[in-house]
């Protein structure tokens, strides 16, 4: 079963997606359940379109990248273990100036 | 009620830092943003009742959460209600990144609709009107409700658009103004004493909003202007500090000439901690604490004020989520740049990475800022001409500065007096020479300027200065960036003319020297 | 051969050395870092600074005749396969160079070695350790030679990234203190900085054409320090704009700290009398710690740990001795020297018996102590002074 998600990416992060701010994605089947860490490589593989290092430092987000997850803050989530959810809205926004 | 962040304070207790972490819902976060921007401005008591107070408006998230909090704040259902009139203006940059008209569009467009939508009195320029203040009287106001400008004048602005005739701009700039004045006048009653009512003034704006876009149109000649000074400077770095000063200017000559006695800005206390170590590695020293303080006073007649200062980046992100609050993505020189595109942008990685794992990081630089002297000298001629800072470079000869002059000397004079082993261009490196020439030469070009041809004393004429006078009149960090130019002769008219003014002021002071007697 | 120097001038190699020299010179002159007859102690590491100012001191005393007799003073902290190789370093520099050698262990100084200091405290704080120790010795150091000033090899990027670091960690004392270049002359002995304006690359570049025999292994405890980070990030800084260096200073400089900010008054430190804006300096407060088994003591800012200590001290001495001053003080350093005489002693036996053997030595000492007590730069010598006295006298010849 795909998992599908909503993924949305503000303050200038959505210029390393293609410039679109909304994702709708299905993440494909996968036996163990999907945590963010597996969603930012896939992410990484199959969204990113330039400067991956702008959005991933080694394997978390840049810092300066905030993460919500449905509105709260992924630190009170779990961060990169958080178990995602069928219909999550997980959204990246980059708090730096240059974008 | 789920909880949706963790806060991350700090309690000065017994002048040591206690980190307190707090989880909290929607609701207290809510009430925690309003109450602190409040108290920001409450406990200053720097903004009366009813004062004008002018908000920058980047379009970019902090501005647009202080926009939204002022909203509410001024609001009917506001507990404690704000009881300034604020009045927003935005300041085009487009040009800067080397956007096509067609973007600059765009995002005009889109910031035209959010300030139309704020209802409160609004004011459009670009940074390139900086570069002739004189213009901003007149140009601004036109600008400044603008809907109501096209009204009267549309056919006749479609034409002077066409061919940018100065005569013919001039005569629409003082036309537009004078019709302008009653209607603005007539707006800040529809939306500062009653906010609620603001839509009755929109209503009648909204028609004509894309038309915002006709600023883009005007005064092209001082964007050329711009695009060469700003073309003209070497690193990206020093660009960067060369339009912030233009920005700053335009911002206190607008709040100036449009009856404004405070400017609001938006920066977060992680982009001021940012600036502050910026400006300490850019040789900024003395203005850091003014530039990152609540209350920026550098200017007699104008305060600047940062209501959110002592807000994270990331909160106001989340403030904006919350109310889903649509920003304006401004690019800047550095956008999806390296690390290394400039000091600003390497400094907000450094700081920004040093954050995450050290999170007093911003509360410690902020807190440095803080204890750092934030006041400035009442004399403008120890301001520099550029940034308006003060003028930090009146340092003797055991400093940073003098040995920095007599390196270029002696790298340029080589080892024995006259025979020079410099490799590549010997003018470059000469004019460097003078540039940093010290007091004692100061002196002597004065007299020079003044006694030959007299020009420089005419008030309307502007002579050439010489550029050690120039430099004379910048600060250090505006050295540096006036140096990167090809002829710091073609920095900014409002320099120059500065520059001509103390030039004319130090010959007076010595003419009269014989006659002063001393105090003691 | 081109040098390429920080604002935009390339030099060739003849050249680049007089510019260098010379600027040196102008620092030197335009501060008045020296005066005639002075004797100055180069506080010497074997490292590439202190390499290269003791070379230049020496050629500048002679080429412009400043007229002052120049001494090297090392400080052996006691690390393994890092001092030892160093140490030999500054004996060649002594023959090199014809200037006179002294060398003073943190054994002899605190009966303690930085090797036996990360035993016990491990990799993390280590430099906070090295580095506060390292200060005291060489005063103490130069007070035994009787030295008038000290002069340090720290350059310019020294002083840029303690200037960032000091705005990180929000330290305004220190950071308005940092870029003087000559500290010490209300208190203790007076230290500068001939290098303050000077590039590390440079000194790097000199030391290499004039084939200078220096030490070039970094510290092998460093790589956990917190200056790292400051360190990293104006080497980035200067990759972008090459004067940042000398901007970062000029800042420095020209900060100004608000008057009502309240700025900790330096005094002396009541147990060993060394310069400090506590009661107790801070060696001395990591000293207790290490020798009562309480090695973080000193590290964190706390004042509960510096409270700790005070307890400690009281319960020690007894309630009665309310003031703080004298008494302690001198029982400290003969703690350290009884510490030094049976250095195998280890730290937790170590307490009440040793004070009390020593009691009879401070009690002829207080009374002359007090008495001087409204100079502090006195005390500090003579408090200083008893460090060495029960030592054999300095062995070096002039």
């Amino acid at each position: 079963m795909p998992l599908p998600i909503c993924i949305e990416f503000g303050g200038g992060a959505e210029l390393l997606f293609g410039k679109v701010k909304t994702h709708e994605v299905n993440l494909p089947d996968k036996e163990a359940s999907w945590t963010i860490k597996d969603l930012l490589t896939w992410m990484k593989d199959n969204m990113l379109k330039e400067r991956p290092e702008l959005f991933i430092q080694g394997e978390t987000v840049r810092p300066g990248i905030l993460v919500l997850v449905n509105d709260a803050d992924w630190e009170l989530m779990g961060e990169l273990a958080y178990n995602i959810q069928e219909n999550d809205r997980i959204v990246f926004i980059s708090t730096l100036h240059g974008g | 009620m789920p909880r949706i962040m963790k806060l991350h304070r700090y309690i000065d207790h017994e002048s040591q830092m206690t980190p307190i972490d707090f989880q909290v819902t929607r609701g207290c976060f809510q009430v925690y943003v309003t109450h602190k921007f409040r108290a920001a401005i409450g406990k200053t008591k720097l903004v009366r009742d009813g004062e004008k107070v002018l908000v920058g408006i980047s379009g970019g998230p902090s501005s647009c959460a202080l926009l939204h909090l002022i909203q509410e704040g001024l609001s009917q259902r506001a507990h404690k209600k704000l009881r300034f009139k604020p009045g927003l203006l935005f300041i085009e940059e487009g040009q800067v990144v080397g956007q096509s008209l067609e973007e600059r569009k765009v995002t005009l467009t889109r910031i035209h609709s959010l300030l139309r939508q704020s209802g409160f009195p609004y004011h459009l320029c670009k940074l390139a009107d900086s570069l002739d203040l004189e213009r901003v009287k007149t140009l601004s106001a036109c600008q400044s409700n603008h809907a109501a400008v096209n009204k009267m004048n549309q056919s006749a602005m479609d034409i002077n658009t066409a061919a940018v005739n100065k005569m013919n701009q001039s005569a629409k700039d003082i036309n537009t103004s004078a019709g302008n004045k009653m209607n603005q006048s007539a707006m800040d009653m529809n939306t500062c004493i009653n906010p609620v009512e603001g839509d009755k003034g929109e209503v009648e704006k909204s028609g004509h909003g894309e038309n915002c876009c006709d600023l883009l149109e005007m005064n092209r000649e001082a964007e050329k202007l711009f695009a060469a000074q700003l073309g003209s400077i070497k690193s990206i770095s020093g660009k960067e500090d060369f339009v912030r000063a233009l920005r700053h200017r335009l911002l206190l000559e607008f709040a100036r000439q449009h009856g404004y006695s405070k400017v609001m800005l938006g920066n977060t206390g992680s982009q001021l901690a940012v600036r502050l170590l910026t400006d300490i590695s850019t040789g900024r020293g003395m203005q850091a604490a003014m530039e990152t303080a609540f209350a920026d006073r550098r200017n007699t007649d104008m305060m600047f004020l940062r209501p959110l200062r002592d807000f994270s980046s990331k909160e106001i992100a989340m403030y904006n989520n919350l109310h889903r609050l649509e920003c304006v993505f401004i690019p800047s020189l550095t956008t999806m740049g390296d690390v290394g595109a400039s000091i600003e942008h390497l400094t907000e990685a450094f700081v920004t990475g040093l954050q995450a794992e050290y999170p007093s990081t911003v509360s410690n630089i902020m807190r440095t800022g803080e204890k750092l002297d934030s006041s400035s000298a009442v004399d403008i001629e120890s301001h520099c001409a550029l940034c308006q800072g003060p003028l930090d470079t009146d340092v003797g000869m055991s400093s940073a500065l003098a040995a920095l002059r007599f390196s270029l000397e002696i790298s340029t004079m080589g080892k024995s007096n006259g025979k020079r082993c410099i490799k590549g261009d010997n003018s470059v490196n000469n004019t460097n020479d003078e540039l940093c020439s010290n007091g004692v030469n100061y002196d002597a070009k004065v007299e020079c300027c003044g006694e030959s041809d007299g020009s420089c004393r005419s008030s309307t004429q502007l002579s050439v200065p010489d550029e050690g006078l120039v430099l004379q009149t910048l600060c250090y960090g505006c050295r540096i960036v006036a140096m990167e130019m090809d002829d710091v002769n073609s920095l900014p008219e409002f320099v120059m003319k500065d520059v001509a003014w103390r030039n004319r002021r130090s010959v007076m002071k010595a003419e009269i020297q014989d006659f002063l007697l001393d105090d003691r | 051969m081109w040098a390429e120097r920080p604002r935009g001038n390339a030099l060739c190699k003849e050249c680049f050395f007089h510019a260098f020299e010379e600027e040196i010179h102008h620092t030197i002159v335009h501060a008045e870092l020296f005066k005639r007859n002075e004797t100055i102690a180069i506080g010497a590491s074997g490292g590439k600074d202190s390499t290269v100012l003791a070379y230049v001191l020496k050629l500048l005393n002679d080429r412009h005749d400043y007229g002052v007799n120049l001494v090297l003073l090392s400080v052996d902290e006691g690390i393994t396969g890092y001092r030892d190789d160093s140490l030999e370093t500054v004996k060649r520099n002594q023959e090199q160079y014809g200037l006179p050698l002294k060398i003073i262990s943190y054994e002899e100084l605190y009966g303690w070695t930085m090797d036996a200091i990360v035993k016990q405290i491990g990799l993390k704080n280590n430099c906070t350790f090295c580095g506060v120790f390292r200060r005291q010795a060489l005063d103490r150091g130069a007070l035994m030679l009787k030295v008038d000033k000290i002069a340090t090899g720290h350059n310019a990027d020294d002083i840029a990234e303690t200037v960032i670091m000091n705005v990180l960690r929000g330290d305004i004392g220190r950071l308005r203190r940092c870029t003087a270049i000559t500290t010490g002359t209300d208190g203790a002995l007076p230290r500068c900085k001939p290098f303050k304006y000077t590039y590390e690359k440079e000194i790097v570049m000199y030391a290499y054409f004039k084939k200078l025999d220096y030490f070039s292994t970094e510290c092998i405890y460093s790589p956990n320090a917190y200056r790292g980070f400051a360190r990293a990030y104006i080497k980035d800084v200067e990759k972008i704009r090459p004067s940042a260096i000398i901007d970062i200073i000029h800042s420095g400089e020209s900060l100004s700290v608000k008057k009502d900010i309240r700025l900790p008054v330096q005094g002396v430190c009541e147990r060993c009398g060394y310069i400090s804006s506590n009661a107790v300096c801070k060696a001395c407060v990591m000293l207790e710690g290490l020798n009562k088994g309480l090695p973080r003591l000193g590290i964190g800012k706390t004042h509960k740990e510096r409270r700790k200590m005070q307890e400690m001290l009281q319960q020690e001495t007894g309630a009665a001795d309310s003031t703080p001053c004298t008494d302690q003080s001198l029982k400290s350093s003969c703690k350290c020297e009884n510490k030094t005489d049976q250095s195998e002693c280890s730290s937790q036996t170590y307490d009440s018996d040793n004070a009390s053997g020593c009691s009879t030595y401070s009690k002829s000492q207080k009374c002359k102590d007090g008495c001087s007590s409204t100079n502090p730069r006195t005390v500090a010598k003579e408090k200083l002074s008893i460090f060495g006295k029960l030592k054999q006298p300095p062995s070096i010849d002039f």
